[in-house]
């Protein structure tokens, strides 16, 4: 082979997927290694494929060859095996599988066999797994050069020689020069002379951890963060590489560097040239479902399921498009070879329902009739017009068909008996959940860099809590632009310059793994041959490929994931039946019910589903919903898709009657009326924006359904450009004007940032629905399940209980005697308005043991005075007193200061035989404002005033309005307000402004705080709990908007408050 | 029983200038009261026991506005807690707790005053205990069987049941010994020995009784014209072996000569420790190389230097690689004996003081600039071989470095490190194997 400066290939990238051994996305490494000029360069993690599908598809663009492997612990010491056939692959993922949680076959969740973060595999194992894979004898750690270092000549050759009979010529000695002194030098030349001796190929790596100094520098704060080391005791704990020469050095580098002996870089382009990888190796086999007798396929199984389904549904006589669409849709699903994938989830769906779990199929899928009448979902796709190919096409992505996206929203807090059933079902060899990979962000990379600097946690933590939502890079940026000089931090010196240089390089880097909610990958054949698996904390397996990564390879997704408010909805319909007798059924409220629109067009619709914030509170003022397809339309509107196209004002006045209804162009009207109609003439989902391209520029279903799939995300925006424009070509090309044409596609371009499908909105609605009808009709229960459910929606407790007395119900102290550990709802003295009783859970200090004593304590039989909680709950001091300042003790001492003094006597009095005496204790009794407090303190709720009662005065004096007297006042008006901050909320869409919903004792108030503003306040806005705000009253219809213009943190008793902070 | 508490509002806590100035006030104040003891965050005791507490405490507030203090409190009353309560609660520049009424007087505080425990303040607060009174009524077997024995312990602070030792009893005299004689001057030093043995004996048989054994020990020669001359003895460790003793003496009465005949000799302990007997660590191996290394130790120590121990990391950079730690003597004498393993055969490196920049000719091997001679301050010095390089980069955090480091062999047969540094593009000389 004649050397050139483009002969060497690196083979042993180490990306950041080695989590906490490398510094480089691959998708960096491929685009360097391009920049570079290679041909063909291979990635090795640590034990890890997570960054394969990724680095294989940046390297397919950037037209180089990816070579696929790992690095993997065989009997402790490194060697790195990388991919030259299908087997090959199937072999390595086994190996990493097998690495992480050994033999999944005995795999137990309490007792996993790997512990974690030592993954590694024995030679048997290897002498199993060694088919199609090209072995390398690792780094200087590895087993061979340890024993070459030590002198050990012969147990060397021993050792090669026993890799050689295994894996013959598809072995190399690594060979790694770093210029890391004279050991690694003379290592170096044992191993070439060994290989020479040996006759086995020698190859060259650099084992490449970083691309540059900044790499360098974020690889060795990682090193430090394993080791728990600032970065100055690692240096000296000579943990640390000693040069930068880890980095990817071009081939040029290396052919410079290796002129005198070039064998090694010819290896290393041999090796290349042998090795293979293709995505779809990695795709597992699709779940089989088990038949029962009499069916030979999935397909005939399905159709009748569905057929049975069907006449549950719409009854035994069925129109003739209810039938063309079923036989649509089966064909289809048959000919895509997805029955198995329904089958899977109408089995879910099944056992859920069985175990009396509330589920309900979202997204797309409610398009699907099929979906529909196997119980998946909830929307009759026939009837509400809605278009399958959203859900389903057979047009072809990269080559592949897209697999079916199926979300099942289960109740959240019963989701892991559904997810043990599926386990349980499939065998943890064949099922696993997908990973989210979580990427560095300012705050975690600043907390990280200044560990490892060795500046004081509390200075990082209070700079960390001032750059949520940034990335590193932006981080580094807020603490140049000032905020390091707000808090006295310098950024002259080098350990300064070194944080922002350490936070901007870990911009785009992965820093951990953690379990996706409940996208379940199933096969019917072992999943971690296709998918490497590895143990989580939890003792759940987890496959180390991410959503998006499946969708590159094209392996469809079960997601199975828990919705709060489904647990509302299903612990309120206890409620209601346990005191009423009759229970409501989701599916079958009366969708016509006035007072349950009055109340969500009123906006009392704190604790709803989907339809409480504060955007889509005042949006329900503003258009008043009268039917559910009002609430469909409601839920899919306040998203960034829609509000950024500017289509929430024309919606609403055309809703209200306030404008006249027109469709894009007049020219166009009877085209699109049909499609728009029903909103207002304004494209709003998904379905519609492909009904269009159908309808105008004759594009097949499938075609429309490409065209959707850029509508869902901000980073395909450049795609969404490039398919806008496709279409106003082809719609240009059916005879209609190119401007007409344009304005078309322009009114479709707020679908880039989030366009929501129909569908979906309909499944949410119900939901939405059934939590306003609970609210209207059966507050107390609502509250209930809404506590019980808690943390879900946008509110605190604290808030969500001050709604509810807003809303006339009998709020209750948790109580021990009454109580239960959740919250309940008791009779009161009018019977049809039942009080709500606060369960124990609220009471904070509480561990999770002691809490379970208790539940077991009081499960066993009730409670009879405060002596017996303490003693049959084996409690201690803190948890008695926690109790009692939460006023559980009442029914025995409604005092709390006595229920203490007598909770903590039984704490201490162990000696039966000799108890202590009872001695009466007289404590101040408090007053309201301290109560209000002790209540914020033990629970966070408050049954006995608001916080801001105390300085209502003050305020009043101040010349300052509540939330009542504000509603009287004019628009355009100065006024002064003040509230304690229940939601503070950024969103991207606009543009920096910050909105405020402050919170009083009589009811909320919106408060804007402009963009320009943001920034001198910010303290106060982004922080303080209690705000007083000076600024202009807006006023639209009901709506009404505080524009604040000063802004000052308000003094008040120091309380423990939850703010609710969104993007 | 008096106790006059100083309380300084404002003072920093734990910094090492608070207790320098603590000490500097300390001795003002000590020309006025006793005793005297500083604590952190400003508080300084003075021991009014048996005399005139409050003016003593208005001359102390005196002394410390003397001393630039702003606006300092004091608390006069017969127990340290009602006397600390008084000057940091009082509300007055001085508040003098009537005899007998400390418990009465702690009662209206609330209990923050008294300091209490962390975890103790959550349960007082839940139990609606908020001042020293609602806590001193309390009985004690309610307290305790409630807030536990924290509790128990503040419960008596809140009535004025305050154990705390505020100033050690007086120190007893340290041993000595010692005989005159004015009939006659000796010179002999046989029988000058026989004196000494015979106060050494004296002077360790008291130690022995009171369990300890002598730092430093001093013998005073009076001459027999007047004047004389004193000899100071530090042994290796805190000793009161006569047999020990007297070979430090003999050893050094050997080298002593005094200007005149003697009339009368004196030993004094002047610091003393626990006795120990312990043989066989480097400073005690054999009798003659322990009292020379006691005598270089306490020279080094007389002259306020500080002993200072290497560690050795592994830091890439050699140069690094060894930190210097500073140790308290008391840790030195322990110091364990350096093992075989401690040091390695062969060549070692050498680093010179600073490096020696260079200038250097080049030759390119490998893409590296590799030195074939160089010129140092004694001449051109040509390389027969050098082996690298071995490059060392890092450091950004603190000092950044980045060598490329050569081992050269000269014709001269000498080896170097010769490195470039690669920040400032030029070469130095760092060391020498040998």
């Amino acid at each position: 082979m004649a050397i050139t400066t483009e002969t060497f290939v690196e083979l042993r990238a180490h990306s950041a997927f080695s989590f906490g051994d490398g510094a480089m996305a691959p998708e960096a490494l491929a685009a360097r290694s391009a920049a570079l000029g290679y041909r063909a360069v291979g990635l090795t993690d640590s034990a890890d494929l997570g960054g394969v599908p990724r680095f294989v598809l940046a390297a397919r663009q950037r037209q180089i060859r990816a070579i696929v492997g790992v690095e993997l612990e065989v009997d402790g010491h490194p060697a790195a095996f990388l991919v030259r056939s299908r087997e090959g692959y199937r072999n390595l993922a086994a190996l990493v599988t097998c690495a992480r949680v050994a033999d999944l076959a005995t795999w137990e969740r309490e007792r996993p066999h790997v512990a974690r973060g030592r993954p590694g595999v024995s030679w048997a194992d290897v002498a199993e797994r060694s088919a199609g894979l090209h072995a390398l004898t690792g780094p200087a750690a590895g087993r061979l050069a340890t024993l070459v270092r030590a002198g050990q000549r012969d147990e060397a050759a021993q050792h090669l020689a026993r890799w050689r009979e295994l894996f013959g010529e598809r072995l190399a000695i690594e060979v790694q020069r770093h210029q890391a002194g004279r050991h690694e030098a003379a290592l170096v030349d044992a191993l070439i002379e060994l290989a020479r001796r040996a006759r086995v190929p020698w190859v060259l790596s650099n084992n490449p951890r970083y691309l540059d100094d900044r790499g360098r520098l974020v690889h060795d704060m990682l090193t430090a963060l394993r080791a728990d080391q600032t970065l100055e005791e690692a240096a000296h704990a000579g943990m640390l590489l000693p040069n930068g020469r880890w980095r990817l050095l071009s081939p040029a580098e290396m052919a410079r560097l290796w002129s005198a002996c070039p064998e090694g870089l010819e290896e290393s382009a041999r090796i290349a040239a042998a090795c293979d990888f293709d995505l779809a190796w990695m795709r597992p086999a699709l779940p089989a479902f088990t038949l029962p007798p009499g069916f030979a396929t999935d397909g005939a199984f399905l159709s009748v399921q569905v057929e049975a389904g069907a006449r549950q549904r719409w009854g035994d006589t069925l129109s003739r498009q209810q039938r063309e669409q079923l036989g649509h849709e089966l064909g289809v699903i048959e000919r895509l070879g997805f029955a198995g994938f329904f089958l899977v989830l109408w089995d879910a769906v099944r056992e859920a329902r069985a175990r009396g779990i509330l589920c309900q199929g979202r997204g797309s899928a409610a398009n699907s009739a099929v979906a529909y009448c196997l119980g998946i979902t909830a929307v009759d796709p026939v009837s509400e017009g809605l278009l399958f190919e959203r859900f389903l096409s057979e047009g072809r992505l990269n080559g592949e068909t897209e697999a079916p996206d199926i979300d099942l929203d289960i109740e959240h807090d019963r989701r892991e008996e559904v997810l043990d059933y599926v386990y349980d079902k499939w065998d943890r060899a064949r099922a696993a959940i997908t990973c989210t990979v979580q990427y560095y962000r300012a705050p975690n990379a600043l907390l990280d860099a200044m560990r490892v600097l060795g500046y004081p946690v509390e200075l990082a933590r209070t700079l960390s809590k001032r750059m949520h939502h940034a990335d590193p890079a932006e981080g580094a940026t807020a603490l140049r632009r000032g905020l390091a000089a707000k808090f006295g931090l310098t950024l002259d010196d080098a350990r300064g310059r070194t944080l922002l240089a350490l936070m901007a390089g870990c911009d785009g880097l992965p820093r951990l793994r953690s379990t996706h909610v409940g996208g379940f990958v199933l096969s019917s054949a072992p999943l971690g041959e296709c998918l490497p698996i590895e143990p989580t904390s939890m003792g759940r397996t987890i496959i180390q490929f991410d959503k998006d990564d499946l969708d590159i390879i094209g392996v469809p997704k079960f997601d199975f994931l828990g919705l709060g408010a489904l647990s509302l909805v299903r612990r309120a319909f206890d409620a209601v039946e346990r005191r009423t007798g009759m229970r409501p059924e989701l599916y079958q409220l009366p969708y016509d019910d006035r007072p349950t629109y009055e109340l969500i067009a009123r906006g009392e619709t704190v604790g709803t589903f989907q339809i409480e914030s504060r955007a889509q509170i005042a949006s329900l003022v503003r258009t008043r919903p009268e039917h559910l397809y009002d609430i469909v339309v409601q839920v899919a509107l306040i998203r960034p898709g829609p509000i950024q196209g500017g289509f929430v004002q024309p919606y609403t006045r055309r809703r209200r009657g306030q404008e006249r209804v027109e469709y894009i162009h007049p020219a166009l009207e009877s085209v699109l009326k049909p499609i728009l109609e029903r909103t207002q003439g304004i494209p709003i989902f998904q379905e519609q924006a492909m009904a269009i391209a159908i309808q105008l520029g004759g594009y097949t279903p499938a075609q429309a359904d490409v065209f959707r799939r850029t509508m869902g995300h901000n980073r395909k925006q450049h795609r969404l450009l490039e398919e806008l424009a496709k279409l106003t070509t082809a719609i240009a090309a059916q005879g209609i004007p190119e401007p007409v044409a344009t304005q078309v596609t322009e009114h479709l371009r707020g679908f880039g940032s989030y366009g929501f499908p129909e569908s979906h909105a309909w499944s949410f609605a119900l939901i939405a629905y059934a939590t306003a009808y609970l609210k209207r009709h059966y507050p107390a229960e609502f509250y209930m399940g809404l506590l019980n459910s808690w943390p879900m929606g946008f509110y605190s407790p604290s808030t969500l209980i001050h709604d509810a007395m807003r809303m006339g119900v009998e709020v209750r102290p948790p109580c021990l005697s009454q109580g239960d550990w959740e919250s309940t709802v008791e009779p009161a003295a009018e019977p049809s308005k039942p009080a709500l009783r606060i369960g124990w859970r609220h009471v904070r200090g509480i561990g999770s043991r002691a809490l379970e004593v208790l539940r077991a304590a009081r499960t066993a039989g009730p409670f009879a005075t405060i002596e017996a909680v303490v003693h049959r709950a084996q409690m201690g001091r803190p948890e008695a007193l926690a109790l009692a300042q939460a006023g559980a003790f009442a029914a025995w001492e409604p005092d709390r200061r006595r229920a203490a003094w007598e909770a903590l006597r039984a704490v201490g009095d162990v000696l039966p035989l000799a108890p202590a005496h009872r001695v009466a204790h007289d404590p101040r009794v408090l007053e309201r404002a301290e109560l209000i407090a002790l209540d914020y303190t033990a629970t966070g709720i408050s049954v006995n005033g608001h916080p801001m009662e105390e300085v209502r005065e003050r305020l009043r004096a101040a010349g300052a309005f509540g939330s009542r007297e504000l509603a009287r006042r004019t628009s355009g008006e100065q006024v002064m307000v003040g509230g304690l901050v229940s939601i503070r909320q950024q969103p991207t869409t606009a543009g920096g402004t910050i909105f405020l919903l402050l919170e009083d004792e009589h009811g909320f108030i919106n408060v804007v705080v402009p963009r320009q503003l943001v920034e001198a306040n910010a303290e106060v806005v982004r922080f303080a709990p209690f705000i007083l705000v000076l600024g202009r009253l807006e006023r639209e219809g009901a709506v009404l908007n505080v524009v604040g213009r000063r802004f000052r943190a308000l003094a008040t008793r120091p309380l423990v408050h939850l703010t609710r902070n969104f993007q | 029983m008096t106790f006059v508490c100083l309380w300084i509002p404002g003072e920093p806590t734990g910094a090492a200038r608070a207790a320098e100035r603590g000490a500097a006030r300390a001795s003002a104040l000590l020309r006025l009261a006793p005793r005297v003891r500083v604590e952190c965050q400003g508080v300084i005791w003075a021991d009014g026991r048996g005399l005139a507490a409050v003016p003593l405490a208005r001359a102390l507030l005196e002394v410390l506005r003397a001393e630039e203090v702003s606006a300092p409190r004091a608390g006069v009353a017969g127990t340290p807690v009602a006397a600390l309560v008084a000057a940091g609660h009082g509300g007055a520049e001085l508040v003098e707790v009537p005899a007998g009424r400390d418990r009465t007087f702690l009662a209206p505080f609330p209990l923050e005053a008294l300091s209490p425990a962390a975890e103790l303040r959550p349960l007082l607060a839940g139990t609606g205990i908020e001042c020293c009174g609602d806590l001193a009524v309390l009985e004690r077997e309610s307290v305790e069987v409630r807030f536990g024995t924290p509790g128990v312990a503040l419960w008596r602070l809140a009535r004025a049941d305050d154990p705390r030792l505020l100033f050690d009893p007086t120190p007893r005299p340290l041993p000595h010994a010692s005989l005159e004689w004015t009939d006659y001057a000796l010179h002999d030093p046989e029988r000058l020995l026989f004196i000494i043995n015979r106060l050494v004996g004296a002077v360790c048989g008291a130690l022995h009784e009171l369990g300890q054994g002598a730092h430093h020990f001093t013998l005073v020669f009076s001459l027999e014209r007047g004047g004389g001359v004193e000899q100071p003895f530090h042994p290796s460790r805190a000793s009161a072996d006569q047999r020990t003793w007297m070979r430090l003496v003999r050893d050094t009465l050997e080298r002593l000569r005094l200007p005149g005949g003697v009339a009368g000799v004196a030993l004094r302990v002047d610091a003393v420790g626990v006795s120990e007997s312990v043989q066989g660590d480097v400073l005690d191996r054999g009798f003659a190389s322990a009292g020379a290394a006691a005598e270089a130790l306490a020279r080094v120590l007389d002259r306020d230097a500080t002993i200072v121990t290497p560690r050795n990391s592994r830091h890439p950079l050699p140069c690094r690689r060894t930190t210097w730690i500073e140790e308290q003597p008391s840790l030195v004498w322990a110091r364990p004996q350096l093992g075989p393993g401690d040091t390695e055969p062969g060549l070692a490196l050498h680093l010179l003081p600073e490096p020696e920049v260079v200038e250097a000719e080049t030759t390119e091997r490998e893409g590296f600039a590799v030195p074939v001679r160089y010129r140092a301050r004694d001449g051109w010095h040509r390389l027969v071989a050098a082996s690298g390089p071995d490059c060392l980069s890092g450091g950004r955090w603190e000092a950044a470095y980045a060598y490329e480091a050569y081992c050269c062999v000269r014709a001269d047969g000498e080896l170097v490190q010769l490195c470039r540094d690669a920040r400032r593009g030029c070469w130095e000389v760092h060391g020498l194997w040998r």
